[in-house]
Formats: structure tokens, sequence, C-alpha cells
């Protein structure tokens, strides 16, 4: 076999392998398909060569047998060429690819016609390199070739036109497609310059295997290599081993000295590796000086993020950073939102239209569903379709970062276009990668930090509220030490009336004012006493509403009615009545997970508030027409499957319009009564139940008809 | 019948005092720990009526010490502070009784002649 022959036969394998690879990658797209097609006519070129060039002098006949066989192959690998540019740049002119397919069936039918003097016939075969034969070049040969080239050049023209136009990967791709062609042109174009006396070997045709195989590299690859970088190694690696080489070569060529040669030979080759490696790190670090210093930058930055701490600042920090140093058009951060689980925008740079950005994607997009399963960062090209246009911000982002612990898709990043329109490369996506583990982390960190924060808040306010308890403890003790003194004065005075009232019966009996005197003193004495009782039950009031029984665990599950009773009972006794219209309706379960302290001041004060408004009626109506009106107080309990929902309501004075957005405003109060409070009773009631038990109140009112206030308390496997 | 109060609020005791020697009963008064232990060991009553708090020590302490001198030593505390733990501290101790302030002179009257028979003559 000559060297003519196993070049065409590396050809057939490498286009065919390459050819299929590409069309398995995906069947469905016409350009992978359309390439597989040209691939197999270059095997067929490459057929050519491999028999020709097997067929030995004299065989003529047999000569034209192949070339009739392998010469539609060739003359379709320019036309095919053609339609693969069209399909690949989505050419929309046709007119060009009809004419060249009619050109390339012409063709074909003549290279069959058996006449002697056209294209492929025994009288027009020449042999060179005494070992095979080409065509002479007839007059239809001139005609073959010029327009073979024309419509390669046509081809790489309308290539041109693109890559001045393209961006991005597009331009490297084509960059890509360029080199290929060159190597194939050094070895399959210079082919036909044996045909013109041009009695150049066509050793070059070995170079033509590379094609098929950077070509489908530049199909199939979304981030292309640098080319700068393919240019520098095949450089480098040239240049070292011809010295390698070269230099025991020519030392056995002047010494004359095998051994020597030899052992040069080995030691270069040993070393040539290094040098290699040595020569092509150097070089790399100067072309992509600029690319190595933000992806350094950007993991430094990585890694000093988890030092922030407040989630907002630390998206705003992220996008920053990476559109200032990959220098990009615009960066935008989606961070999953722990209740809802939806993925929310927490900040954009770069873009002017920013607020026409998608604020959030819901768990369930078909964007987040692709995303978790990629788990990887993606690239608009391997996108699929339907997803880049389910939003503007995916179909104008170059690449895609997920920020992942785990298997949890906690966020992602937008990246927009590089500003010298370079594509993202392998090496971004490792430092994406880095990248993307730490900002997980940074995030994470500060979603704890702002849970711990909070818990912090809600341990401070229940320790503000246990210290108040503790205070009321010793201010209860100290004023029952009071009681208890006039207590024993009171009992005193009594014992003491009663002494002298039995001893001197007959003074008292014939002074009836002194008498008096002294039932009155006795009367009195025994109001102080009964006061003192009184005063006493109020203060055991407070203090068991202040009481907090347990500090590590201040929510518990306990009875409803039973606080409904202990803060009816304390307003018994503020508004000194005997009883209260309320009633109590629960459905379900009468227990309740809640700050019980807590909860029965909530209650207290509405009770106290709904109280209130009964007396205003009343008061409202003895003035206009007495009588119909009963007052209530209705305290209602059910439960959902998430909620416990509290409902308080009375048919009392209600609120006025006008005031109604005042209601939970501290220091409102519409109460006249010289037990009003300060006001502040319905702005803790909300704090309560929204900062401590995260919960929710609203209320509903109509002036003269009532008012009635609903709170929704997270039941405790929902908290 | 001899009986010691001790609280630290002078008014207290001597309305307190007053009070119990309506009932015949003979009393002495401190107003604070260590008082009460001079007059416990010089008069040693059989009744003492205990404050919890006090500024020396507090009523739990004070009866302690008053056991190592007379191990029979009958005492009845007086507290503002409902507390449970303070309660069964003091019945560990002994304690025939714990009030909680304000007494109610009712109720002494009542334990009086409960627990000492001898006066429910006068007491009555």
């Amino acid at each position: 076999m000559n060297p003519f022959s196993f070049s065409g036969l590396l050809v057939i394998i490498s286009s065919l392998f390459f050819g299929f690879f590409v069309f398995f990658r995906n069947p469905g797209n016409k350009v992978n398909r359309l390439w597989m097609i040209f691939s197999t006519a270059v095997a067929l070129w490459g057929l050519a060569a491999f028999k020709i060039g097997m067929i030995p002098l004299g065989e003529e006949k047999s000569a034209v047998m192949w070339w009739r066989i392998t010469y539609p192959g060739i003359t379709f690998i320019p036309v095919i060429f053609y339609h693969f540019v069209h399909a690949w740049l989505e050419l929309k002119k046709n007119v060009f690819l009809a004419l060249f397919y009619l050109w390339g069936f012409i063709f074909s039918v003549i290279e069959w016609l058996p006449h002697r003097d056209l294209l492929i016939s025994v009288n027009n075969l020449k042999p060179v390199f005494f070992s095979f034969y080409v065509l002479k070049p007839t007059l239809l040969l001139n005609l073959f070739v010029f327009c073979w080239f024309s419509i390669i050049i046509y081809s790489h023209y309308e290539l041109y036109k693109a890559f001045r136009t393209s961006v991005g990967l597009r331009k490297n791709q084509i960059r890509y497609f360029f080199l290929a062609i060159a190597l194939a042109f050094l070895g399959g174009g210079l082919s036909f310059s044996m045909c013109y006396g041009l009695n150049i070997y066509p050793y070059f045709n070995f170079a033509v295997p590379l094609y098929p195989a950077i070509m489908a590299y530049a199909i199939l690859r979304y981030r292309l290599m640098d080319i700068r970088i393919v240019f520098t190694r095949a450089g480098i690696f040239l240049a070292v081993y011809a010295v390698v080489l070269g230099i025991p070569f020519i030392m056995l060529k002047y010494t004359g000295s095998g051994l020597l040669s030899t052992s040069f030979a080995v030691v270069f080759a040993t070393i040539g590796p290094l040098i290699y490696r040595f020569l092509q790190v150097k070089a790399e670090s100067v072309i992509l000086a600029q690319q190595h210093r933000y992806q350094k930058i950007l993991l430094q930055t990585a890694i000093g993020m988890v030092t922030e701490h407040n989630l907002k600042k630390l998206s705003k920090l992220i996008v920053y950073i990476l559109k200032r140093t990959i220098k990009i058009n615009f960066a935008a951060i989606f961070i999953k939102d722990k209740k809802s689980g939806s993925y929310d925008l927490k900040a954009i740079r770069g873009e002017s239209d920013a607020g026409k950005c998608v604020a959030s994607f819901r768990s369930d997009a078909p964007f987040v569903t692709y995303l978790k399963k990629k788990m990887e960062s993606s690239f608009p090209e391997e996108t699929p379709k339907e997803i880049i246009s389910s939003a503007d911000i995916i179909s104008r982002a170059k690449a895609i970062i997920p920020i992942s612990i785990g298997n949890e898709l906690i966020g992602f990043v937008f990246l927009g276009e590089k500003m010298n329109n370079q594509p993202y490369s392998d090496e971004d996506l490792n430092v994406f990668r880095i990248l993307s583990r730490q900002a997980a982390l940074a995030v994470e960190n500060c979603i704890f930090f702002e849970e711990s924060k909070e818990m912090q808040q809600r341990m401070f306010s229940a320790e503000k509220l246990a210290s108040i308890g503790g205070m009321a403890d010793g201010i209860a003790h100290q004023i029952k030490n009071r009681l208890n003194l006039f207590s024993l004065a009171a009992g005193e005075l009594k014992l003491e009336i009663k002494d002298f009232t039995t001893k001197h019966t007959g003074l008292l009996n014939n002074n009836p004012e002194l008498h008096e005197a002294f039932k009155y003193l006795d009367g009195i004495s025994s109001s102080i006493i009964d006061n003192v009782k009184r005063t006493d039950g109020i203060i055991k009031g407070i203090l068991d509403f202040a009481k907090v029984e347990n500090k590590e665990n201040l929510f518990c599950s306990f009875s409803f009615r039973e606080i409904v009773e202990l803060a009816s009972r304390l307003l018994m006794l503020k508004h000194e009545a005997a009883s209260l219209p309320i009633t109590v309706t629960i459905e379900g379960y009468e227990n309740i997970y809640a700050f019980k302290a807590q909860l029965t001041e909530v209650i207290y004060n509405l009770l106290d508030n709904a109280y209130e408004a009964i007396q205003e009626r009343k008061t409202h109506d003895t003035v206009r027409e007495s009588g119909t009106f009963v007052p209530e107080i209705k305290v209602a309990l059910t439960h959902t499957r998430e909620l416990h929902i509290i409902k308080v309501s009375d048919n009392g004075i209600g609120i006025k319009e006008e005031d109604t957005h005042k209601v939970f405003a501290p220091f409102f109060t519409t109460k006249t009564s010289y037990k009003s409070g300060s006001g502040i009773g319905v702005y803790v009631v909300k704090r309560i139940i929204e900062e401590i038990h995260r919960g929710s109140i609203r209320f509903d009112s109509t002036y003269m008809r009532g008012t009635s206030f609903t709170i929704e308390l997270p039941r405790p496997d929902v908290r | 019948m001899n009986v010691l109060i001790v609280d630290d609020e002078v008014e207290t005791t001597e309305l307190f005092s007053s009070f119990l020697r309506r009932l015949g009963l003979t009393v002495e008064k401190a107003n604070c720990g260590q008082e009460a232990l001079i007059l416990f060991n010089r008069c040693r009553p059989e009744w003492v009526f205990l404050d919890f708090t006090m500024s020396d020590m507090n009523g739990l302490e004070l009866l302690r010490k008053m056991k190592q001198i007379d191990a029979g030593i009958k005492a009845i505390m007086i507290s503002g502070r409902e507390d449970d733990s303070l309660k069964n501290e003091a019945q560990s101790l002994g304690v025939r009784d714990y009030l909680i302030k304000p007494i109610d002179l009712e109720k002494i009257r009542g334990i009086i002649s409960k627990h000492i028979p001898e006066q429910r003559q006068a007491v009555n």
C-alpha cells in the first residue's frame, strides 16, 4: 500500500467515524444529518484515494471504474458542504442550493457517460509518481474543478459574512471551521494539482483526517477552546519535538555515533513532555492573562462571600462582582424563598430595563425543573428552546449557574454576554462550579444568620416579658405586705371596737350618738377588710397573668377556655362587673398551641375593648331610644389543618369608618371612660400575634353594629 | 402559752401581737432574724409565727436555727409569695401552716383554736 492509498484509508475511517458521531449526538437535527451525509461524501473521496492508490499501473480499466464509482462523491462534496453551511447559518436563499445540486447531478451523469473523450475515460488517465492514475486536465475537468472550488469558496464566503456579524460562540465555531478547511484543502484540494502536472506527492492528504475531527468538535462543543490556545499548543508541540528528535538526528549525521545519539534521544524524549508542558503553561498564561485574572478575582471573592451575613447585601455583592470582573452586560441572582418555595429575584445589575425582569420563578416552573435536573451551569446552546422562550431573562442570559447544596437548588445566577463577545469557556465553567458552591454556602449562612437573628428577637421579647413577670412578682409582694397591714389594722380596729362596746354597754346605750359612731367605725373597718380582699384578688390575677412557668418552652398546648375564663375574671375585677355577657364556643379541640401568658393578654385586651364598646353603645342607646339592646360578646375557636382561628366579636359601638386604619396604631383609643387604657392594647395584640406567633390578625367593624377580630395562629406542625 | 412573732415590719408585729394577746397568748415580737434568735433563746416559746422575707435571713433559715435550739418548736409560716416550692420546703421542715399575706384574722383565729387547744376557750 502506498502512502496515497493509506491516507485514503485514514480519510475514510475518520470521516465516517466523526460523521456518524455527530449524527448520533442529535439525529433529529438537520445540521447534524447534513454533516453525516457530507462526511460520507468525503469518505467516498477517501475511498478513491484508497483504491486508486492500490491499482497497479497498466490496469486503466480498473482505475476508470473506481474513479467513476467515487467521483460522484467528490462532486457532491462542495454541494453538500454548501447545504450544510446553508442550514447551519439558517440562510434563506435557496436558489444557489438548487443550482449547486443541479450542477452536482449533471456532473455525476457526465462522469458515468461512457464516451471516450468525456471526463472519466481510459484516454483521459495519466500515471503519476509511477504508481497510480489521475485524470488529465481536459476541458470538462477544468470546468469541473473551477465549479468545485467556486462552490467551496462561495460557501466560505457565506461563512465569512456570518463571521463578521456573529459574536461569542458562533464566531469561535466559524474560526474552527476555517482552521479545519485550511487543513482539508492543504490535502484534498491539492490532490487536483496532480492532474495539472504539478507533481507534489499528496502527503498533505494525511492532514485531511483531522478535518472531520475538528469540525465535529466545533459543531458539537458549546464551550470551544480558545483557538489561540489550539495554535499555541500545536506550535509548541511541533517546535519541542522538532528539537527533541532533531538534535539526535543531526548528531547521528555528523558524529556517526549511534550510541551517543540514541542516548541523547532517550534523554530528550524524557524531558520533552516537561519542556512542552512548561512552555504551554507560560504561553497560555500570557494569552489568557485577562481571563485568568478575572477567574482569580472571582475565586477570591467567592471565598470572601461567606463573611457577608445579610442576604440582600450578599446578593448585590455577587451580581456586582460577577458583572464587574467578567465584564458582562448583566447579572442577576434568584434565591429560593424557604416559605413559598419560589425563586425570587434578589439582585440584578446592568440592565436598564431591570424593572421588566421577572421577579420570581415558581418552584414548579419548567425552567426550575430543568435546572434542578441538570444541576450544572447551563448555556443557551444546550438549553431546550421552549425553556429559553419561557422567560425573557433566560433568553438574554449567556450562562446560567445553579446554586445548590447537595441535591437542593437554593438559587441561580443569570450571566449576560461578555462585553468582548467572547464565549464562556471550559475554564469559566470550572470557576462557576467553585463560585456556585461558595455562593451556596454564603447564602445558607445568610439564611441561617437571619433566622437566628429573628429567633433572638423572639427570645428577647419573651425574655422581656419574663422580666416584666418577675418585676410584677416583686411589686405584688410589696403590695401584699401593705395589704397585710391594712388587714391587720382593720381587724384590730374591729376587735377594739368590739371589746370597747362589750365593756361599756351602758355608756353606749345612754349615748346613741356614740353608739352610731362606733357602728360607723365598725362598718368602715369591714369595708377596709373587704377591699383588701378584692385588691388581693386583683394582684393575684396580675400574678397569674405575668407568670412564666417555663422559660425554655414558652409555647405549649393549653385549654383555650381556661385563658378566656382567666381573662374575663380579670376584666370583671377591672370593671367591677358582676358578670360579663361572654359566650365561648369551641369547635373541635379545646386545646390550642401558643404562648399562654401572651395569648391571655391578647384575649384580655380584645375582651376589654369589646366590653368598652358595649358600654359605649349602651350610653348611646339610652340617649336615643332605650330598651332593645342586648349586649353580647362572642369568643369562638375553630381549627383548620394548618391554623387555630380565634374570633372575638361584640355588638358594641363599632369603629367609625374614618378610624379603621388607625386601629392597630399605638396610642390610638376611642375609649371615653375613666378606665380607658393607654391605647396600646390592640397594638400590643398585633405585635404578639404577628411577631411572636407568626400569625395574623384582622378585624371587621360597622359603626353602631359591632366589631369582630379574627386571629389566625399557625399550628405547631406548620409553624 | 408563749408565742413569738417575727416580721421585719414593726407595725405588722405590733398589730399582730395585739391581736394574739386578745386571744390570751403571751406574745414576744422580733423584727429580724438575729433578734428573734436571742428572744427565742431567752423565752423558749412553744409557737413561732415567721415571716418569710426578712432583711438578714429568710424564715426557713431562721426556723432551721431555732430547730437546732429546740427541735420540738411548732411554727406557722406567713409569706407574701404563693410559691409551691417554698411551701413544700416549709412543710418538710415541719411547719404546721403556710399562710399567704394579707392575713385574714378570722382565719388565724381558726388555726389557733385548732393547733393550740388550751386556748380554745379564750378564742371562742
